[in-house]
């Protein structure tokens, strides 16, 4: 039994929609990250779940239990979701401890075992000691943590995490990603996270939901997310900057429409596509080769150093086709290179959702 | 740049020392001299008063229990506004402006219509009891308490609605996700954060009950009540009275006092919990107020239809009433004392344009006044900062009683020559001293904004300092300038208290015009030009909101 199940969510906002009937289950102890750009549905999506929004139509079950269907609704202190806020959302009146231990207070848990679990919870967030501060005194990495604190205490079927780390230095991001996947490993806990940033969610999901425009277009573990995006949108997102025009030229064969140049290149195909598509390329993945079948020769326009490595420009026909290299490269100079793994998406799918003019809701 | 300092700072020294420091010194000093000479003797004759013990208590009484009830009504209408499914949220929001927008001495005037002696209610009342008294009695402290509260409780309602409004819903949200019932969540959280706004309102309703002067004066004289801001004036016309002005110098530093007193105890109370919650993004939580939804409803809406229309309409049916003590009817409406006051008593016009001048000229001195202020403060690294903003807020901080009394103490004889005393210039001074700090506001808000790098580049691009003042500076604080001009014309147009002090013949302001025919009882009269104040006073408030809402989006 997933710990929760979407059905045919949809959620409009004064008739536009910015949920479009997604399906989506995230598994007992999985940590599913909802990755998009902002305004794509994904904190709305969170908030139907946590039941700070009434959904338009479909159907949202917690461990089984519908808590949000036609005609039935649970309010969001009756379904045992914890929630972390972008904003922390830290009540500036009360100490660490009150923060931490209201759940439990609202849940009839004695003051002795209220205090106990308070303890080790903020231990476990690594905030012993600083029960009797208030929020003003701390950090807002520290108020990251009592907001976290709070969500776990509860020990809630499901723990929603909508930005959490956005409001926090580059440094301490990269230490709150450990941090809360080492918890969730350690608790057990089921997480549903939603990031915008494609690092966070490959480094800390188990599978990641990519969302645009209100649709998933993709849920699978990271490392499928990043070798095999399923459209265009989902390799923009994970990091593919170029796109070459190209059309099939055979089995797992694609000739490149550059210009003068049309060299073909091998690439894993789907059986029975044909016509026109584009090629989506990492500039992380292309690199320089002597000579072969399947290279490129261009002409570097630009070199930019960006320690250890140079990322250059290389300018074949009318297209420049980022690379990153070691080799210390002169602007002018004429390069052979590969493409390296390269993915292509037919016609149909370049239009891209994230590029359809749509409202921005969140 | 020498010349560039005393340009920027004689005209600012000059009005700050002449219609600021010197005023208030001269107040203090009157406090504390008789004949010229350093004595106690006014100190001592006030608080051996049991009389002045009275004024006192009374001041207090209505303050406190005019902050209870209006702190009450405005937090609670707060509350039903921005937390609730109230239904017709948008009228209310902009219904509960009005009592904010009608200057509280017209407020006093139209309660008088509906509910004094032969006000419509009591008319109505005896008509159909037959009885002969009055069911109401506003004259003395429940009118007053209650003229003052439904006059003031706007000043709640705002701070409480901005700190509900500013507040992060997520705080709201994050208690419901931990298990919070909606009520409960209003309990713990909502009602515990906003509670400094709570109290920081209730301080603002405080201060300016203590400090009016224009209910006290109507609904208190006919009842012998005084309170502080009454006694003041009372004691100042008090020509017969040995050292009255010193004794009014010495009532004036007890009121000060009190104020004073009032927000050290806020600030004492409220000084550490004042949580930054301005962080507002989405939707706060709605307390659907079920089946009780339509009551509440209805309920507001009699509330304002009983305390802000009804008394409206009854001063304007008073002042179409042909003939006063005739019973109520048709025939007896008509335009008559509007025509009367218009076409046979030339004086009106006078003091109508007396107060448009007044209202225009002080206006413009502020906002000239406000720019050297703003760019001394946002720009300079002049010492003496905090003097001079204290020097702006001053006047505008202490009741206008008192900053009367200061102007006629300081210009009661002439000072280097000139005699200011019983002409319009006192009026003008004094205006511009009270409403410098609203044309400050914007101003310095706006040179704020206006960082100094857009002046800096402008320079480096080869303008002059006042050239690039005047291609870049100015036209970004232009708005500025305009919402800080209207901000303190406003409520110079239908002024009372200073001009009431101040006015001598052939320079009376609307106000006093107002007020003298209420109290030589031409209730026709005072009511019909009362209606013409409000109406001035609703338009101007209106154009003042349409500007700065219009800058506001710009």
């Amino acid at each position: 039994m997933p710990a929760v199940e979407l059905q045919n969510l949809w959620k409009d906002f004064h008739s536009v929609p910015a949920v479009c009937g997604i399906h989506l289950s995230v598994q007992e102890g999985e940590l599913l990250a909802l990755l998009g750009p902002s305004g794509c549905g994904k904190t709305t999506t969170l908030r139907t779940v946590a039941g700070f929004e009434v959904p338009t139509a479909g159907e949202i079950r917690i461990r089984g239990k519908t808590v949000s269907g036609p005609g039935h609704f649970v309010p969001p202190e009756a379904r045992n979701v914890g929630m972390v806020f972008q904003s922390y959302a830290v009540w500036p009146h009360m100490t660490v401890e009150a923060n931490v231990a209201y759940p439990l207070k609202l849940r009839g848990v004695p003051p002795a075992e209220r205090r106990e679990r308070t303890r080790r919870v903020l231990e476990l967030v690594q905030l012993p000691g600083l029960e009797f501060r208030f929020p003003h005194q701390l950090s807002g990495g520290q108020q990251q943590r009592v907001a976290l604190a709070r969500a776990l205490n509860m020990e809630p079927a499901v723990l929603l995490l909508d930005e959490p780390l956005s409001n926090l230095d580059a440094q301490l991001r990269k230490e709150m990603r450990l941090e809360i996947k080492a918890l969730q490993r350690r608790l057990g806990i089921t997480i549903l996270y939603v990031t915008h940033d494609q690092e966070e969610a490959l480094t800390m999901a188990d599978r990641i939901a990519v969302m645009g425009s209100g649709v998933i277009h993709q849920v699978a573990p990271p490392e499928e997310v990043f070798e095999e995006p399923a459209d265009r949108f989902v390799a923009e997102f994970m990091g593919c900057t170029t796109f070459l025009p190209c059309e099939v030229a055979g089995v797992n064969r694609v000739r490149l429409l550059l210009g003068e140049e049309a060299p073909t290149v091998s690439c894993p195909l789907p059986s029975g596509v044909s016509g026109r598509g584009v090629l989506g390329i990492r500039a992380q993945e292309a690199h320089l080769i002597r000579d072969g079948s399947e290279a490129l020769t261009g002409r570097v326009t630009l070199r930019t150093y960006r320690g250890g490595s140079f990322e250059v420009r290389v300018q074949v026909g009318k297209h420049v086709i980022p690379l990153i290299t070691t080799t210390p490269l002169r602007e002018g100079d004429t390069v052979q290179f590969a493409l390296g793994p390269v993915r292509f998406f037919p016609d149909v799918s370049c239009a891209i959702p994230g590029e359809v003019p749509q409202a921005t809701v969140m | 740049m020498p010349i560039f300092r005393l340009l920027l700072g004689l005209p600012l020294g000059l009005v700050l020392v002449g219609a600021v420091a010197y005023p208030s010194l001269i107040l203090v000093w009157h406090a504390f001299a008789r004949d010229g000479r350093p004595t106690l003797a006014n100190l001592a004759a006030v608080l051996h008063d049991a009389d002045i013990w009275r004024v006192l208590w009374n001041s207090v009484h209505v303050s406190v229990w005019a902050t209870l009830l209006g702190g009450a009504i405005g937090t609670g209408l707060a509350f039903l506004v921005a937390r609730t499914d109230l239904p017709g949220q948008r009228i209310f929001r902009t219904a509960l402006m009005l009592p904010y927008l009608i200057p509280p001495f017209i407020a006093a005037l139209a309660w008088l219509a509906l509910a004094g002696p032969v006000g419509f209610v009591n008319q109505l009342w005896m008509a159909v009891t037959g009885v002969e008294e009055p069911l109401f009695r506003i004259y003395g402290a429940p009118g007053i308490i209650l003229v003052m509260a439904l006059a003031h409780y706007p000043l709640a309602y705002f701070t409480v609605l901005a700190s509900l409004e500013r507040m992060d819903p997520a705080l709201e949200e994050a208690a419901r996700s931990s298990g919070a019932s909606p009520a409960r969540t209003a309990r713990d959280v909502t009602l515990p954060l906003v509670a400094p706004a709570i109290g920081a309102g209730a301080i603002l309703v405080f201060l300016r009950c203590m400090e009016n002067f224009g209910i006290p004066a109507i609904l208190g004289f006919p009842a012998k009540y005084f309170v502080l801001t009454t006694k003041i004036y009372a004691t100042i016309l008090d020509f017969d009275r040995a050292h009255n002005l010193g004794l009014a110098a010495t009532l004036s530093l007890l009121l000060v006092a009190v104020a004073a007193a009032i927000l050290a105890l806020q600030r004492r109370i409220l000084g550490g919990r004042a949580y930054g919650l301005t962080r507002a993004v989405g939707q706060p939580p709605i307390f659907s107020l079920g089946e009780w939804r339509r009551t509440v409803g209805i309920g507001v809406t009699v509330f304002l239809l009983v305390t802000s229309v009804a008394p409206l309409l009854a001063i304007l049916l008073t002042a179409l009433t042909r003939a006063y003590g005739m019973p109520f009817g048709w025939s007896n409406l008509g335009l008559q004392n509007f025509h009367t006051l218009f076409f046979k008593v030339p004086v009106v016009w006078r003091a109508m344009g007396n107060s448009l001048v007044l209202a225009a000229s002080a206006a413009t001195f502020a906002v000239v006044l406000a720019i050297l202020i703003a760019y001394v403060q946002v720009r300079t690294r002049a010492r003496g900062k905090g003097l001079l903003e204290a020097l702006v807020i001053l006047p505008f901080a202490v009741p206008g009683t008192v900053v009367a009394l200061a102007m006629i103490l300081a210009f009661l004889r002439p000072v280097l020559g000139l005699s200011l005393y019983n002409t319009i210039w006192i009026i003008l001074v004094a205006y511009v001293a009270r409403f410098l700090t609203l044309a400050v506001k914007p101003v310095a808000a706006a040179f704020t904004q206006v960082h100094v790098s857009l002046e800096e580049a402008a320079r480096s691009s080869g303008a002059s300092l006042s050239r690039s003042v005047r291609d870049i500076t100015m036209p970004l604080i232009r708005s500025a300038l305009v919402s800080g001009w209207f901000l303190a014309a406003v409520p110079a147009i239908t002024e009372l208290t200073l001009s009431v002090l101040l006015w001598s013949a052939g320079n009376e302001t609307i106000g006093v015009m107002v007020f003298n025919m209420h109290e030589e009882g031409k209730v026709l009269l005072s009511s019909a030009l009362a209606v013409v104040v409000m109406a001035v006073a609703l338009t101007s408030n209106l154009l003042l909101r349409r500007l700065t809402s219009g800058l506001a989006e710009a």
